[in-house]
């Protein structure tokens, strides 16, 4: 028994090799080698020059730069609350739909990636502008006096984030939707509980799993994101993503763009170690034998 | 006494219920009985408000529940698949109820302590939902309606997920618990011997109509319509002159020999066995009987197992029945 249970696990390791030796090539390979630049001098001519300092997290650490990590895990957690907020009420109002209705919403969801994204944050920057229909109406109207406002950069990037990663909340959370049995909805009403109390002590805690599922799918890209920032504010505003990409393609300091790298990829390593540690939680709240 | 007045339900133009008037006596187990699809599920939602009806009127005692959200109706639900909350111990799903009604914290564990004891989960309390049996899901189901006190205990087919040795025990056990609360049980079912072993009076619908409301004896005994005869039991067409008899199998007796003239006893069929089916406490005979026109179907005649019999298939047998065994339909006969 003990010698075929052997052989089994080494057939199932046998079949995972493709995927570990892709892995270990382009991703723990370059990770390590940025790991390593990370802690080197810059070259001269760009690339890097073999000597151990701790100079460029020095720099990362200090204030300015400091401010942009800041800024920028900002940004990634606005941007996964609010497509939380609009995708949540949004996946279940697609879910409680009749099933061509639902395939029908589905595929706008999808329409995001259909599209060129250079095309579509044009669009929506050309809608958000000084000059865009959306100013020229809130004016009309009166809500607004300040062209200004609406044109406001952030406001421009945290519209196309959130515009761009709505379908990686919506989706997921479709899913668990579409699939929930409604009838523990109907016993919590039958047993006395209003609307908002459904809601609070039934769907959100049978929900919790995937919303931590959707939210890390969306703030790990949103985090690195920097063509949205670029073309949204105009350049004018700077993320890590921008930051790093600066670094490597025009100041050519590769280490100190390594060390960068290592900081951002560490807030996300610390993000989803938060997520897990709280999925265990909630997984395990109801957990209580004795 | 819960009244239900000229109820009719349609979805999208199909009518699933039309014209439904029932009264249940409080007190009463009280079961809805009829095919799938015809309706008695909704309304058994209907009476919990979890449905509303297009039109009519639903009272208990007198005030009416028509306007009265599911959460605001005295009445409790045992659903279908038992829609436990599975991120809940057995006593966090009990006390659900009871802690959004905001009852003090000793009512509560009082509440759920004695819905606990009286479905036997007392040692469960603590598990989580998922790593409960079927049998014991059931229960905990039960528990949590019961756990609100509620006037009027609805139940879903209560039973239908359980296997069959299981579903027996738990029909003696609701009634058990129905006694001992004395509170109005309504349960939908499709098994008319579910139905017919468990309740005080029986609603039976088909085509989202009532088709007869009795006792179990009544329904039994005197039903009104074919459909009502061949939904709670088996019956047998026998032409005699003119007209058509309608004979429950238990009620036809045979012999190879032949009878002593008897003038209780209608008698005069002759036939062949044409099968014999052991079925453990009962058999049942097919008998090819001529004079039946050739309808093709065979007279069914069904004996307790203990009555010796010699027949053999082939055997030509005679049979008879006692005056006044024929079933009396009334409605639309189709023969």
């Amino acid at each position: 028994m003990g010698s075929r249970m052997r052989s089994t696990n080494y057939a199932v390791g046998l079949g995972a090799a493709p995927y570990m030796a892709w892995m270990l090539f382009f991703l723990l390979g370059p990770l390590v080698f940025v790991l390593m630049v990370s802690f080197q001098q810059k070259g001269l001519w760009g690339g890097f020059e073999f000597t151990w300092t701790l100079d460029n997290y020095r720099r990362v650490v200090d204030g300015l730069y400091i401010k942009v990590l800041a800024s920028s895990v900002y940004l990634a957690l606005m941007t996964t609350f609010s497509c939380l907020m609009v995708g949540y009420p949004m996946a279940w109002f697609i879910a409680r739909q009749s099933p061509s209705m639902r395939k029908a919403l589905l595929i706008l969801v999808m329409l995001p990636f259909m599209s060129n994204f250079v095309v579509r944050a044009y669009a929506v920057k050309f809608l958000l502008g000084v000059e865009g229909p959306l100013n020229h109406f809130l004016i009309y109207i009166g809500a607004i006096r300040d062209p200004f406002l609406m044109a406001d950069p952030t406001l421009a990037i945290w519209f196309g984030m959130v515009t761009n990663y709505l379908p990686f909340m919506v989706l997921p959370l479709y899913v668990v939707f579409e699939r929930f049995d409604v009838s523990i909805l109907e016993a919590a009403r039958d047993l006395g509980a209003g609307s908002w109390r459904i809601w609070w002590r039934v769907l959100l805690p049978l929900t919790t799993p995937v919303i931590l599922a959707g939210s890390t799918l969306v703030f790990i890209p949103a985090l690195g994101e920097f063509v949205i920032p670029d073309l949204m504010g105009g350049g004018r505003t700077m993320f890590v993503g921008n930051l790093l990409a600066d670094q490597f393609l025009k100041a050519r300091d590769w280490p100190f763009g390594a060390s960068i790298c290592v900081s951002a990829v560490s807030v996300v390593a610390l993000f989803v170690v938060m997520i897990k540690l709280m999925t265990n939680h909630t997984v395990k709240a109801g957990e209580d034998f004795k | 006494m819960l009244e239900i007045q000229s109820v009719h339900k349609s979805f999208q133009d199909v009518s699933i219920l039309s014209d439904i008037s029932l009264s249940v006596r409080q007190g009463d187990f009280f079961s809805i009985v009829g095919p799938s699809g015809c309706g008695k599920s909704t309304l058994l939602r209907i009476i919990a408000g979890l449905e509303s009806s297009d039109e009519g009127s639903l009272k208990w005692c007198g005030r009416s529940m028509s306007n009265q959200p599911a959460h605001r109706r005295p009445f409790n639900m045992v659903f279908q698949r038992y829609a436990l909350f599975p991120h809940m111990t057995v006593q966090e799903n009990v006390g659900f109820g009871p802690s959004v009604k905001g009852w003090s914290p000793s009512d509560l564990k009082t509440a759920v302590d004695d819905a606990l004891h009286l479905v036997q989960m007392d040692d469960y309390r603590r598990r989580r939902v998922d790593t409960l049996s079927g049998g014991q899901q059931q229960r905990v189901a039960l528990a949590r309606a019961i756990a609100n006190k509620p006037e009027v205990l609805l139940l879903d087919e209560p039973m239908s997920a359980l296997d069959q040795k299981l579903r027996e025990s738990m029909r003696i056990e609701l009634l058990r618990i129905q006694r001992r609360l004395g509170i109005t049980f309504i349960m939908v079912t499709h098994d008319q011997e579910e139905a017919l072993t468990m309740s005080d009076r029986i609603a039976i619908l088909s085509q989202g109509r009532i088709e007869q409301c009795g006792t179990p004896e009544e329904i039994y005994r005197s039903p009104k319509t074919e459909f009502v005869a061949n939904f709670v039991g088996a019956i047998n067409h026998v032409r005699v002159g003119g007209g058509v008899l309608y004979l429950r199998p238990e009620d036809l007796e045979l012999s190879r020999s032949g009878f002593d003239h008897d003038e209780d006893f209608h008698q005069g069929l002759t036939g062949t066995v044409r099968e014999i089916l052991f079925k453990g406490a009962v058999t049942d005979f097919a008998i090819d009987i001529p004079t039946q026109n050739g309808s093709g179907r065979p007279l069914m005649v069904q004996k307790p197992s203990s009555i010796r019999h010699e027949l053999v298939v082939g055997d030509p047998v005679f049979v008879r029945w006692r005056r006044g065994a024929e079933l009396k339909l009334q409605g639309e006969i189709h023969g």
